[in-house]
């Protein structure tokens, strides 16, 4: 099964988000964060409608309809959910509608032509070669499924990678819709839950359609 | 002062729980060491690379099986595990600015004995849950200076073992301890919770 060569995840949640809380110094202080982490941290931003900061392990936007969490490049991804869950369990009355889970994945092709038979498999350019001028390439393609069976409705996005020379990315979202009466703490926990199974799912989705692209 | 430049990754439908990549400029990429976000945008000269990490404050020259005294990592077949034969050496100096790191091994580790100088405690490997649970020591040093107020039984960490690439193009083995930081209370709360879910997991099961 091929490794990805570059990976990290994220947690969205939508919902209302008072983005001026989310500063540095305010994680440090609920003991999210470490003291130096938190001062080391570099402020892109810190108004009332955008709050965006990064530190050596996280990047955190947050806007007032959503708050997102990232992983830095490589990093372990658990510091993350802890992070997310922690956060969530302290402003616990926050209206939060959706959680999207998601994993980015960067596999290194080991041939051009490997590389492009992926595009060239999951989008075929015969409909395209003669209309369109030069060699037509593929440079996203978005496949969802609704949620069944108590799986999530998960969405995959597939590019050429931007960071790797003949390299492949893929986004895998997992969406989780939530009633308004839905307590936070429901939702913190099914993160929680699902935290492995996610990152599972989204590696045995990659590594399936490259398998599948190289036959 | 560092240049503000904020890069607003989150426009697009507004339920949407994904990361919307077209809304960056599409700058190209400065070089691919110094990018240290996952998604698939280009990395700006103006971004910022992550600053040196956690967590091991110890002399560059040391050695983490200098400090696990009956317990080593070793390396087998492109994975790491637990032996008790002194193994490779693994850097623990910070990473260093710009660079990328690969996390090849994650454990789960549980303090279970604390003196002045050491700890010992219960690793639950994360990359293949199967294996068996371990028993290994590490010294207090090893631990960051914030971190230390973690050090107390029953508090877990996780041991991060991973190759860094350095913007020049090195490559070393790292090593890292990062305490986890959830509020005792929720800690608890998850637990219960997950209590339960099995309950009902298993409800349904013999149910069925």
């Amino acid at each position: 099964m091929p490794e990805p060569e570059i990976t990290g995840a994220s947690v969205v949640l939508v919902g209302s988000f008072n983005p001026a809380i989310f500063q540095p110094q305010w994680f440090a202080s609920q003991n999210l964060l470490s003291k130096s982490e938190a001062e080391s941290a570099t402020v892109k931003v810190i108004v009332p409608a955008v709050c965006e900061f990064e530190t050596e392990r996280f990047q955190i936007q947050v806007v007032q309809e959503r708050f997102m969490a990232m992983s830095k490049v490589g990093a372990n991804f658990e510091p993350l959910r802890d992070l997310v869950v922690g956060t969530f369990f302290i402003l616990e009355h926050t209206p939060v509608t959706a959680m999207g889970i998601n994993h980015h994945l960067h596999f290194q092709m080991k041939t051009d032509s490997d590389w492009h038979r992926i595009g060239d498999r999951l989008a075929p350019k015969d409909g395209w070669n003669g209309i369109l001028h030069g060699r037509p390439g593929m440079l996203s393609l978005t496949i969802t499924t609704e949620a069944a069976d108590s799986r999530p409705k998960t969405t995959v996005r597939v590019e050429p990678s931007v960071k790797l020379k003949s390299g492949v990315y893929f986004d895998i979202n997992e969406h989780y819709p939530f009633e308004k009466d839905d307590k936070l703490k429901k939702i913190m926990t099914l993160l929680q839950e699902r935290w492995k199974e996610a990152d599972l799912h989204a590696k045995n989705i990659a590594n399936h359609i490259i398998e599948w692209a190289g036959k | 002062m560092p240049k503000i430049s904020p890069t607003i990754l989150l426009s697009g439908p507004g339920n949407s729980t994904s990361l919307e990549s077209q809304s960056l400029e599409n700058k190209p990429l400065a070089s691919p060491a110094a990018d240290v976000y996952p998604s698939n945008i280009p990395a700006s000269n103006e971004a910022v690379v992550g600053q040196s990490s956690v967590l091991l404050t110890s002399d560059q020259t040391s050695n983490v099986s200098s400090h696990v005294q009956n317990s080593f990592l070793d390396l087998k077949d492109g994975r790491f595990f637990i032996s008790n034969v002194p193994p490779q050496r693994f850097t623990q100096a910070a990473i260093a600015k710009g660079s990328v790191l690969k996390t090849l091994q994650v454990w789960e580790g549980t303090i279970t004995g604390l003196d002045e100088q050491n700890f010992t405690a219960t690793l639950r490997d994360l990359t293949k849950p199967s294996n068996p649970d371990e028993q290994a020591e590490f010294a207090r040093i090893e631990v960051s200076e914030d971190d230390q107020e973690l050090l107390t039984l029953g508090s877990t960490f996780y041991w991060v073992v991973g190759t860094e690439r350095t913007p020049g193009g090195q490559k070393r083995n790292i090593s890292t301890l990062q305490f986890r930081r959830l509020p005792p209370w929720t800690d608890n709360a998850l637990r219960r919770a997950n209590e339960r879910a099995a309950l009902t997991r298993s409800l349904f099961r013999s149910a069925e």
